[in-house]
C-alpha cells in the first residue's frame, strides 16, 4: 500500500464513521444496530494504519494471499450481520402483530361500550 | 357452553353478507365475530351497515394473524369453544351442531370437519389432494395419529386449544402445524365427515406454483419443528 492510498482510505473510513455518528445524532439509527458497523470501521481503520496485521492474521489462518483472507473474513462478518438483522426483523414482526391485534380488540371493545352508552341514553 | 364462530374476512364483499346471515339464521346458539383483515374492498362497510359484530384490524396480518385475533377474542370473553368458518362460503354451518356434539360427547380438544372421510361434496383438485395426503402421512409418522384432512379450516377447538392458539399461531397456512402441536401436547383431536362447497367468491391463497412450493416446504418445516419441540410463545 502506498502512503497516498492509505491516507485516502483512512479519510473514507473517518467519513463513514462520521456519517454513522451523524445518523445517531439525528436519531435515524439506534445505538444497538450502529455498534457492529462502528466496530467494523474501527477494525478496518486499524488494518489500514498497520497493514502488517493482515499478513500476521492470514499467516495464522493458513491463507496464502491477504486479499483472500479479507474477502473471507468480510463475508463471514456480513453473513453474521444479516442474520442478526433477520432475527431483529422477526422480533419486530411479532411485536407489530401483537400490537395490531391488541389495538383491534380494544377498538372493538370501545365501540361496543360506546354503543351501549348510546342505547342507555336513548333509554 | 359459550360458543364462538370466527369468520376471517379479507376482501370478501361478495360473500360476507351471506356467510354471516347463514350463521345468524342456522346457528343462532353460536356467537360470531368477523375479523376484517384490513380489506381493501367494501367488507368493512358491509359489516358496519348491517351491524355485524366485526373487529377491524388496522393492518393486514394474513389469515393466521386474523384467526388468532378471533382466538384472543374467545379467550378474553371466556368462550368454551371456537370454530373458524371461512368468509368465502366453503363451510356449511349445519355441521357445526354435530361438531359441538362430538366435542361434548367425546371430551376432545379439537374436532376437525373432514372432506375425505365419506368423500362427499367438493373434494379439492388432484394435486392438492396429493399434498394433503402427504401431510396426513407426515403427521401420522410424527404423532401416531392419522388425520385425513389436516388442511381443513373447519375446526372446532376447546378451551385448552384456544389458550394455546391465542398465544402462538402461525402467520400463514396454520392448520397442519397447529393440529400437530395439539397432538404433540397430548390433546385429543377427532375428525368427523363434512361436505364442503366450492368457494363462492375470492381466490385461494395457494394458487400458483411458487405459492404451492412455499406451502409444502413451509408447512413441512413447521410440522418438523413442532415435533422436535419448538418453543411456543408465553
Amino acid at each position: 500500500m502506498t502512503l497516498g492510498f492509505q491516507v485516502s482510505l483512512e479519510i473514507l473510513i473517518i467519513i463513514m464513521i462520521g456519517y454513522i455518528i451523524y445518523c445517531l445524532l439525528k436519531n435515524r439509527i439506534i445505538i444497538r444496530y450502529a455498534l457492529p458497523w462502528l466496530l467494523m470501521l474501527i477494525v478496518l481503520g486499524l488494518v489500514v494504519l498497520f497493514p502488517k496485521i493482515l499478513s500476521v492474521i492470514s499467516g495464522l489462518m493458513g491463507i496464502k494471499t491477504e486479499a483472500n483472507m479479507i474477502f473471507f473474513v468480510g463475508f463471514c462478518f456480513v453473513m453474521l450481520l444479516m442474520f442478526s438483522i433477520t432475527m431483529a426483523l422477526t422480533r419486530c414482526t411479532k411485536r407489530i402483530k401483537k400490537l395490531t391485534q391488541e389495538l383491534a380488540l380494544l377498538e372493538h371493545e370501545n365501540r361496543m361500550y360506546r354503543e351501549g352508552q348510546e342505547e342507555s341514553r336513548k333509554g | 357452553m359459550k360458543k364462538l364462530i370466527i369468520i376471517p374476512a379479507y376482501n370478501e364483499e361478495a360473500s360476507i353478507f351471506n356467510t354471516v346471515s347463514e350463521i345468524v339464521e342456522h346457528a343462532p346458539e353460536f356467537d360470531y365475530v368477523v375479523i376484517n383483515d384490513c380489506s381493501t374492498d367494501h367488507t368493512k362497510k358491509i359489516c358496519e351497515e348491517n351491524h355485524f359484530n366485526v373487529i377491524n384490524l388496522p393492518m393486514n396480518l394474513g389469515i393466521g394473524g386474523a384467526v388468532q385475533t378471533g382466538y384472543k377474542y374467545a379467550q378474553r370473553y371466556g368462550y368454551d369453544c371456537a370454530v373458524q368458518v371461512d368468509g368465502d362460503g366453503q363451510h356449511r354451518v349445519d355441521f357445526l351442531k354435530k361438531m359441538v356434539q362430538v366435542m361434548e360427547d367425546e371430551q376432545c380438544d379439537m374436532v376437525i370437519g373432514s372432506r375425505f372421510i365419506e368423500k362427499q361434496g367438493f373434494q379439492s383438485t388432484g394435486l392438492r389432494r396429493i399434498g394433503i395426503k402427504y401431510f396426513s402421512l407426515l403427521i401420522k409418522l410424527l404423532s401416531g395419529t392419522y388425520i385425513a384432512d389436516p388442511t381443513s379450516g373447519l375446526r372446532l377447538i376447546g378451551k385448552k386449544a384456544i389458550e394455546s392458539f391465542a398465544n402462538d399461531y402461525p402467520k400463514d397456512y396454520p392448520e397442519p402445524e397447529t393440529t400437530m402441536r395439539l397432538l404433540k401436547k397430548g390433546l385429543k383431536v377427532k375428525e368427523i365427515p363434512v361436505i364442503m362447497r366450492e368457494r363462492q367468491g375470492g381466490v385461494s391463497s395457494i394458487s400458483t406454483i411458487k405459492k404451492s412450493s412455499y406451502y409444502m416446504v413451509k408447512v413441512t418445516i413447521a410440522i418438523l419443528l413442532v415435533a422436535m419441540g419448538r418453543k411456543v410463545s408465553e
